[in-house]
């Protein structure tokens, strides 16, 4: 049965349509991803045409909009300091130093290796996956995902800031954003001040890009130097081309067990619905820096802080079709958008799937296949040509950058309230960077909010507090527990090694800029 | 020469800031513009007069034909794509332009919050020129019948077009899984709390919190996917909510391997138009459980709250409509456009396709409906009342 529907998928997917519909979505996709917050954006155009395409056509597509999203994602995150996406906020960590230190090109080339990589495993874990999907999915239930949610806020309160409590308190912070609006359980509606707007809570792309990207393109401007000129006057050569490429795989393949374990983990979670990318990120960035044997350049330009996570994402991504396609339980908001896609198109995802439509679920793995590889070959191919944005003024590249950040913080509901929320928030994240508070942990806070609530409540209507006696829920614990306490060593004897300062400071109209307050 | 080159350092660094700053008011503008949620709406326009006799029929044709000529309609979705609502939407908007004279286009726009609420209140707000028609919950029908007070909106105030999806002939059976009760009794006799799962705290789950049950709904499930994964995992001992659908799309191995079945019927069949649920027994022979009310002893007041619940099942439906004050002869055209299509053969087809019942209820039913549900006593809209707000 599965060898005659996958020779029916290989069949399907050697035909013009989609072949070239593939290929439509992917550069779709791979333009969407490099512009931070319009990632799904593609995906809510093709739902529009969606009723009138016919599945081979349509889903193809849309799985190639999807897919080069997580490659691409890295571009802001790496160039401007921005998180492309939920899933690449760990990249910006180490990519921007590297940015600012003329290494650009070999940041982006990695993180494109590592997708490619952890691409291929999440393939091959949804290949593998797909028939036993419901027996994998009840091992885990709703106290596995809330410690899992825990666990998330934890490991980013120790990994974004030389200070910890600053980091926990701003993503408690984050968290009380998040629930302004309604609750997740029975809708009842909080912090909404009596407006209509935030009825529906604040929207995770103006919140985030204001957050974000105003600051930091603040902090470029006053500089007057474009990002690459940083690491010029700091002694660094600037450094692009096709070796750039070469350089890249060749630190890839000397991490290869990070890339594997990372892309492990990263499947492993993803295959479980609910979780979210975020956590994901966080978790594989906080695991390679707790691993590895000498740590002590994370969040200043390690490249492994941007190898961990990327081959994470890939993975994560791919597997995450598995309870979608399977169980009609979608992993986050892009498997919410798909599966809702699929139903447009006249294909019930869930169970039945299984039985009446399998050849369709080999061919939507060959795409993801074939999507993630042209991907992130063609972002390699791209990779000095991008990075040299780094080395454009800020005069130049400000203006565009600009009006590509306002217009997506509106784009997702055509609100003016959305950019009231973008220009505050971006005020607010001036403020923190002025005063040195950590920005990133608001932003998990923000994301995994919903999701701990939501599976607090549960688990305690569910299991009470017997919760803490599941077998799954303990070995959860102890590996954060267990991270954690080696997170901690490791700040500890990075600050003793670099005599109790956290970092370089530099000269900015909006003071230190964060990049200097990370361990 | 220093301080000359320092003011070209500084207005240098200025012109990106006021690039930024041009770039944002453009960027206000625009969307100020394009927003609609702040837009006060437009005097309606002068309705046309209505026509005199049989020989004006043409002329009225003409005169919507003419109203909507290369116009676009934009229908509003209380959900995210890809739900019933969302479906529903796209696939009228497929065959609805041709049916109205004029044959206008339409888009369909998301505008998900609330339960539908934020769609449903900017359609009470969009012009009344029949360029806007939104899709949104009759819960909040129901839940204004009873006397929630929904913030920013009365939605007795729009204009109903009918609707051609069929949710209300789809009863939610309360099931099981088989190692924990095969009936009523045995759950009640289990000696501790039963555990449903629900999406959504529904009014028949809440009357469960009125009755001597020992039924605990547990919350939170985002959809009914993960309610039928809680229940596989054991998370809980069943669901309040196992429609024909779940049964026949998310779990089709409950009934092959009889694993979990329905035990009761918590809405009153009787009241209610069972037909999409009697075919299900039928063809899956699943026996019809048993009713709620003929299981527990109710009051008389505990059986007019569950008769209103039972009403709220019964109109349930998604419902089309059009900001008030849309003239008349628009009114018409539309609920005709969306009759036509409800009773069109491909359209049913295209429904059936994704798994949803077709079917159509006109404006007057849905309006009879919400004039029933105002028709019950206060001290049981009340109780009803209290579910909502919890």
């Amino acid at each position: 049965m599965y060898m005659q529907a996958f020779s029916e998928a290989l069949g399907l997917l050697f035909t013009w349509q989609v072949l070239i519909s593939l290929a439509i979505g992917t550069v779709g996709g791979l333009v969407g991803g490099a512009l931070p917050g319009t990632g799904l954006a593609g995906l809510f155009v093709l739902i529009g045409f969606a009723y009138t395409l016919d599945p081979l056509v349509a889903i193809p597509m849309a799985i190639g909009f999807i897919v080069p999203v997580a490659t691409t994602d890295a571009i802001p995150a790496v160039i401007l300091g921005v998180p492309g996406s939920a899933s690449t906020q760990a990249v910006i960590m180490d990519g921007y130093p590297l940015a600012r230190r003329g290494e650009a090109a070999w940041a982006l080339a990695s993180a494109y290796w590592s997708s490619i990589f952890g691409g291929m495993v999440g393939v091959l874990t949804l290949l593998l996956a797909i028939p036993f999907a419901r027996s994998i999915i009840n091992l885990m239930g709703s106290p596995e995902l809330l410690v899992i949610g825990l666990l998330g806020i934890g490991i980013v309160g120790l990994v974004s800031s030389g200070d910890s409590l600053r980091g926990l308190i701003a993503g408690a912070l984050g968290m009380l954003v998040a629930m302004v609006g309604s609750d997740p359980i029975i809708g009842s509606t909080r912090l909404e001040l009596g407006t209509i707007y935030l009825l529906g809570g604040i929207g995770i792309i103006p919140f985030t890009l204001g957050l974000f990207a105003l600051p930091e393109l603040a902090t470029l401007v006053g500089r007057g130097r474009s990002i690459a000129e940083t690491g010029a006057a700091a002694g660094v050569e600037f450094r692009s081309g096709r070796s750039e490429v070469f350089r890249a795989l060749r630190t890839v393949i000397e991490n290869r067990w990070l890339v594997a374990r990372s892309a492990a983990v990263g499947a492993l979670i993803g295959v479980m619905p609910g979780v979210g990318l975020s956590v994901i990120d966080w978790l594989t960035y906080g695991l390679a820096k707790s691993t590895v044997k000498d740590p002590e350049m994370f969040g200043k330009g390690d490249i492994r802080g941007i190898i961990a996570p990327s081959s994470a994402d890939n993975a994560t991504l791919s597997a995450a079709l598995v309870p979608t396609l399977a169980l009609a339980i979608p992993g986050g908001l892009t498997m919410a958008i798909f599966l809702g896609f699929m139903t447009i198109v006249g294909i019930q995802p869930g169970p039945t799937m299984l039985t009446d439509n399998l050849s369709l679920i080999y061919l939507i793995i060959l795409c993801v296949f074939i999507a993630n590889t042209f991907a992130g070959g063609t972002a390699l191919l791209l990779s000095s040509q991008i990075a040299n944005l780094t080395r454009l003024r800020p005069a130049t590249l400000f203006p565009p950058v600009m009006a590509i950040l306002t217009l997506a913080a509106i784009q997702a509901s055509s609100s003016s309230y959305d950019l009231l929320v973008f220009l505050a928030f971006g005020i607010l994240g001036g403020v923190m960077v002025k005063t040195g508070w950590p920005r990133v942990p608001m932003i998990i806070g923000f994301v995994l909010a919903p999701i701990i609530e939501r599976y607090y409540w549960l688990t305690v209507q569910a299991y009470g507090w017997s919760f803490m006696r599941r077998p799954a829920v303990i070995i959860i614990v102890i590996i954060g527990f267990g991270t954690a306490i080696l997170l901690m060593r490791v700040t500890a004897k990075a600050k003793s090694f670099a005599g109790g300062s956290t970092g370089a400071t530099e000269d900015s109209p909006l003071g230190p800029s964060e990049n200097s307050n990370r361990e | 020469m220093d301080n000359r080159s320092n003011t070209q350092r500084r207005f240098r660094r200025m012109i990106p800031l006021r690039s930024a700053a041009a770039v944002a008011v453009l960027a206000l503008v625009a969307s100020a513009c394009g927003s609609s949620d702040s837009a006060a709406p437009a005097p309606s326009p002068a309705p046309a007069p209505a026509p005199a006799g049989p020989d004006d029929a043409e002329l009225l044709r003409q005169q919507i034909e003419d109203h909507f000529q290369g116009e676009t309609i934009e229908f509003l979705v209380g959900f995210n794509p890809g739900g019933a609502y969302d479906t529903h939407a796209r696939v009228l908007a497929e065959f609805l332009p041709s049916v109205i004279p004029g044959s206008p286009a339409i888009v369909v726009q998301n505008v998900p919050g609330g339960v539908s609420l934020n769609a449903a209140r900017q359609l009470a707000l969009s012009r009344p020129d029949g360029f806007t028609m939104g899709v949104y919950s009759s819960n909040l029908d129901f839940q204004s019948a009873v006397g929630v007070s929904l913030p920013g909106l009365d939605p007795r105030l729009l204009i109903q077009l009918g609707t051609a999806l069929n949710w209300w002939s789809s009863v939610p059976m309360w099931c099981a899984r088989t190692d924990v009760a095969t009936s009523f009794e045995e759950l009640v006799g289990l000696g501790r709390e039963v555990r449903f799962a629900q999406p959504s705290l529904f009014p028949a789950a809440a009357f469960m919190d009125l009755i001597d049950v020992p039924f605990t709904n547990v919350l939170g499930y985002p959809g009914v996917p993960d309610v039928v994964q809680a229940v596989n995992s054991k998370e809980a001992d069943g669901s309040g909510w196992c429609t024909w659908e779940t049964f026949d799309n998310l779990a089709p191995e409950w009934v092959v391997s009889e694993s979990v079945l329905p035990v009761f019927y918590a809405h009153d069949l009787d009241l209610l138009d069972g037909e999409v649920n009697a075919e299900w027994h039928a063809r899956t022979g699943v026996p019809v459980p048993p009713m709620l009310k003929d299981l527990v002893r109710l009051t008389d007041e505990q059986l007019k709250i569950l008769e209103l619940v039972s009403l709220e099942q019964f109109t349930s439906t998604q419902n089309i409509a059009v900001s008030p004050g849309t003239p008349d002869f628009v009114v018409g055209a539309l609920r005709d456009a969306i009759r036509q299509v409800a009773e069109s053969e491909e359209y049913q087809a295209a429904m059936r396709e994704r798994n949803r019942v077709p079917g159509y209820r006109s404006p007057e039913e849905i309006d009879a409906n919400v004039a029933a549900i105002l028709g019950y006593p206060d001290e049981v809209k009340a109780v009803v009342r209290a579910m909502f707000e919890k």
